[in-house]
């Protein structure tokens, strides 16, 4: 399967192919050049023109998108019903773009899966060997209001750092996806509402 | 580490308190004091090489009894000093006094003398030159080869490490290679990864030039204590910027790659908002040049009030641009 993944850096691509990989039950393959964003607000503003290169000036299959929440809404099963999509949700505020683009092409040949890291795709890489691995953890602390903070230590408790390399992020995120990808239902059990409707989504496919 | 500069009279900065950290990026509108702080930091470090006249504010020029000031705010280990460097408009030599607890001011001295700033320049740093054990990287980036050639001499280990970077920043090239012109001379050459061809270094492209020196300074084993540079984005494609930040990272903090050398204190200046995005969980890092008249004001991005709230589902570079921090220039 041809796959693009949208992501907030270059160094979650491989990471997230990997988790990818990991449902499907088989290998992806990526596009060249492969796509790269900076940060939410460019993803946001940016992926109905990346569906359209995808399904126009390309053969790619599949898309998934993943953002962080930092210190936006957690997605809940009551912003799916219909009208009633929450404006700050990032989960819904991507499936109105997606499903726009669909309704305007009149086409849902692309498959796509998005999700929501809450609060940082660190916690996603913490997963099964920190406490701050895990959605309910993000939620009890009482660093919510400080978002850098708080990012800035899942991103020590990863890389040792809190300035990693690229290269060393893309070390640390691959073996972590890698070991997640043994059993992806720890990050299906801890991660619920940003990462279970990705994995609902591609388990589809 | 210096931790703040106060300039009096200084060129453009009459009156103004630079905060610093081990790694500073300055924004802010063209002549608001960003590349005169650096070359402030640099008078002050050697304070011999710099006089009155060519340094005082212009609406102090050839007014008696004023002088120029810059102090440096220090910590050394532990204590905490005041290193004040006074030009007087009698052009007297300048004189240099301590405040504080400390026993070996002439360690400072030494570790101040060790300032550099750069303004890197792709022709210079392209060109070839006479071997030289002792040379360093110049301002504009010239004698670049002789420092590689001494990197992969007496430092094989890091020279290797080098290459392997110019491979993942810049992946269509995978070795720095070495030629000799005439005898004495030394020049250098990029091998393309494709093909193993020889590109000359007058014949590589500026970004790609410009990327090397600060790779090269990234990875010396024995960097200057303090970097100042100009605007290191400068020619570097918007998706490498984050290549520029590790090199300037791996200089600020070498524990974060586990190399066990002395952190360097880095100041950099940019206009790309682009590159100030990355900074964005660092906001103390980012020092705002505001121009208000004829003088102005330093402030660190942290500061600000409901900085995390101005953040929220936006970038950084994005919010500066707009105005809302300031350090934007106005128009009439």
């Amino acid at each position: 399967m041809k796959l693009s993944v949208f992501g907030e850096s270059p160094a979650d691509e491989g990471a997230v192919r990997i988790l990818v990989e990991a449902i499907l039950g088989r290998p992806t393959e990526p596009i060249s050049p492969p796509l790269e964003s900076r940060g939410w607000p460019f993803l946001r503003n940016n992926l109905s023109k990346v569906i359209r290169h995808l399904m126009f000036s390309t053969e790619t299959e599949a898309l998934v998108v993943v953002t962080d929440a930092d210190s936006s809404p957690i997605h809940h099963p009551d912003h799916e019903q219909a009208g009633s999509r929450y404006a700050d949700c990032r989960l819904c505020c991507l499936r109105d773009i997606v499903e726009r683009e669909q309704k305007q092409l009149s086409s849902d040949s692309l498959k796509i899966a998005i999700g929501l890291a809450v609060p940082s795709i660190e916690a996603w890489y913490l997963c099964g060997t920190d406490t701050r691995g895990s959605e309910a953890a993000w939620l009890q602390t009482e660093e919510r209001k400080r978002n850098t903070m708080y990012r800035n230590r899942l991103k020590y408790a990863v890389y040792q750092t809190e300035r990693p390399t690229l290269e060393l992020e893309k070390r640390c995120a691959t073996a972590a996806a890698q070991r997640l990808a043994q059993d992806i239902s720890l990050l299906e059990t801890h991660f619920p509402k940003g990462f279970g409707p990705l994995i609902k989504t591609i388990r589809t496919w | 580490m210096i931790e703040s500069v106060h300039f009096k009279n200084f060129k453009a900065l009459r009156d103004a308190t630079l905060p610093l950290g081990r790694f500073t990026l300055i924004i802010g509108p063209n002549g608001s004091g960003k590349s005169t702080a650096l070359k402030g930091i640099q008078a002050t470090s050697r304070p011999e090489s710099h006089f009155y006249l060519q340094s005082v504010t212009a609406s102090k020029r050839g007014m008696d009894e004023e002088t120029i000031e810059i102090i440096f705010d220090l910590t050394y280990g532990n204590v905490k000093v005041a290193r004040q460097v006074c030009w007087r408009s009698d052009n007297s030599p300048p004189q240099v006094r301590y405040s504080g607890e400390m026993p070996t001011f002439a360690d400072i001295d030494t570790a101040l003398a060790r300032t550099r700033i750069y303004s890197l320049n792709p022709q210079a740093i392209a060109a070839s030159v006479t071997l030289n054990p002792y040379t360093e990287i110049g301002e504009d980036g010239s004698g670049l080869v002789s420092v590689l050639d001494r990197l992969r001499d007496e430092n094989p280990e890091r020279f290797e490490a080098l290459n392997e970077a110019l491979g993942r920043w810049l992946p269509e090239f995978d070795r720095i290679l070495f030629s000799t012109p005439q005898q004495g001379m030394r020049a250098f050459s990029l091998r393309t990864r494709e093909g193993r061809y020889s590109i000359a270094a007058a014949d590589i492209s500026q970004g790609t030039l410009l990327a090397l020196a600060l790779m090269t300074l990234a990875y010396l084993p024995d960097p200057p204590a303090v970097v100042c540079l100009e605007e290191p984005d400068r020619g570097i494609h918007p998706r490498l910027l984050r290549d520029v930040q590790d090199a300037l990272y791996r200089l600020s903090y070498p524990e974060g790659i586990d190399d066990d050398r002395q952190p360097v204190q880095v100041i950099a200046t940019t206009h790309s908002p682009y590159l100030l995005d990355l900074y964005r969980d660092h906001p103390e890092e980012i020092v705002i040049a505001h121009k208000e008249g004829l003088d102005v004001r330093f402030d660190r991005l942290s500061e600000q009030p409901y900085i995390d709230e101005l953040l929220h589902g936006s970038q950084l570079g994005e919010i500066w641009y707009s105005g809302i921090l300031g350090g934007v220039p106005t128009r009439i």
